[in-house]
């Protein structure tokens, strides 16, 4: 996991969730994070040995302040309420060398676990695997969440990625360094919109480019779905091995439908909602 | 606002509730019908487990079998492969089907999603 705290978001936090929950659905895993300093420092003492409980290696990766000073994301709290700030998610395409074990699964600090299904990858024939198909609560897929734009390539999502140490991993993530380092000319070659760095659009751009400049089956799937609940939708209730989400209706702001979500891992990108309950997911998982 | 109106707006919001919650469903289903084995990814569909049944009453005790993504993954041990995905279909469809079953006689949006609105 990777966590690196913001002004708005503790990552760090969020990760110590998301690993409880993680060593709790699949106790034989290990579960490390990569962090930096500045995000450790503001841990609290007691926050501290829950750290040490649920990581088998925390690992320091300093980040880069300056270009990431550029990189804005908008943090969206529902359609109600949202704030920006500095968004440091330019680390991972290290993860190859900072890895400590052969066989890696990486995944957001959002990525809530409530299911073995993670398990079902280890050992995999292929290398390197990532889901290409996002499945939302409300079923409201757009052509944004499948495609860089409408005549490029197809959308990978890397929120959560496993990889064994290859020479074909060593060169896509190779690759992915590059892309992240001429991301402004690959945005003009690849035509995608917006200013912020993202991780999917690279993994995307170096899949694409590894498979021969062609969309093929070159890197496969996950063997599990992937499921997202955008951050229009609020989370409203944690219990064990369930979570209740408020889904927004994207055309309709103020309308939400209830939807409970039970033996099933799914992507919260409504950092906020997790936050508010982070108490509730350590009381239950850890 | 018109009662009727009113009624069908609330039928509207429970028929919605429903189509999202059971699609919720059938996405955990489809994940717990997955199975690996040997480096393969296997969707256990009723085909799988009737032809590794074929295949053991063929007195078959390894097979190369063909994985979702078209990889021939070789299955060292057909017998227990077959047992594995016949417990897995049963134990995941059995509980889509208690869970099928509670929401299709669930009449309000609060027992669709098994919640009580006083603890939120």
């Amino acid at each position: 996991m990777f966590a690196h705290n913001n002004t708005l978001c503790n990552y760090v936090e969020m990760a110590i969730g998301a690993a409880a929950m993680a060593k709790h659905f699949l106790p034989e895993t290990s579960v490390s994070l990569v962090t930096d300093e500045s995000s450790m420092s503001k841990i609290p003492s007691a926050k501290m040995a829950q750290i040490e409980e649920l990581f088998e290696h925390i690992i320091l990766k300093e980040i880069d302040w300056n270009s990431d000073k550029e990189n804005i994301k908008v943090y969206k709290d529902t359609g109600y309420h949202q704030e920006k700030a500095e968004w440091h998610n330019t680390t991972r395409k290290s993860v190859y060398d900072l890895t400590p074990y052969d066989e890696t699964v990486m995944i957001d600090t959002d990525y809530l676990i409530q299911s073995k299904c993670m398990d079902l990858v280890w050992g995999s024939e292929e290398d390197f695997r990532i889901n290409k198909d996002i499945n939302y609560l409300n079923n409201t897929k757009t052509h944004d969440d499948q495609f860089l734009n409408p005549f490029s390539i197809p959308l990978y999502w890397a929120t959560v990625v496993y990889f064994r140490k290859t020479e074909r991993t060593r060169l896509l993530f190779d690759l992915i360094a590059h892309i992240q380092e001429n991301y402004q000319y690959y945005k003009y070659m690849y035509k995608f919109k917006g200013d912020l760095y993202r991780n999917d659009f690279s993994f995307s751009i170096a899949i694409h480019m590894l498979a021969g400049f062609l969309e093929n089956k070159e890197f496969n799937s996950l063997p599990f779905q992937y499921l997202a609940s955008p951050d229009r939708d609020d989370l409203i209730q944690v219990k064990e091995n369930e979570l209740k989400l408020l889904v927004g209706i994207p055309s309709e702001s103020w309308s939400f439908t209830l939807i409970n979500v039970n033996g099933t891992d799914i992507h919260i990108m409504n950092k906020f909602s997790i936050g508010r309950h982070l108490d509730k997911i350590l009381e239950l998982y850890l | 606002m018109d009662e009727r109106l009113e009624r069908a707006l609330e039928f509207s919001n429970y028929r919605v509730t429903l189509h999202q919650q059971l699609e919720t469903l059938k996405f955990k289903m489809r994940n717990g019908l997955t199975h690996s084995c040997n480096g393969g990814t296997f969707h256990i569909s009723q085909e799988l487990i009737g032809f590794c049944n074929s295949l053991i009453l063929d007195e078959q005790t390894e097979s190369v079998l063909l994985d979702i993504n078209e990889l021939p993954i070789l299955i060292p041990d057909l017998p227990e492969f077959y047992e594995e995905i016949y417990s897995k279909y049963f134990e995941t469809l059995n509980e889509y089907s208690a869970e099928y079953e509670k929401l299709r006689k669930a009449r309000k949006v609060a027992a669709i999603v098994d919640i009580d609105p006083e603890e939120i």
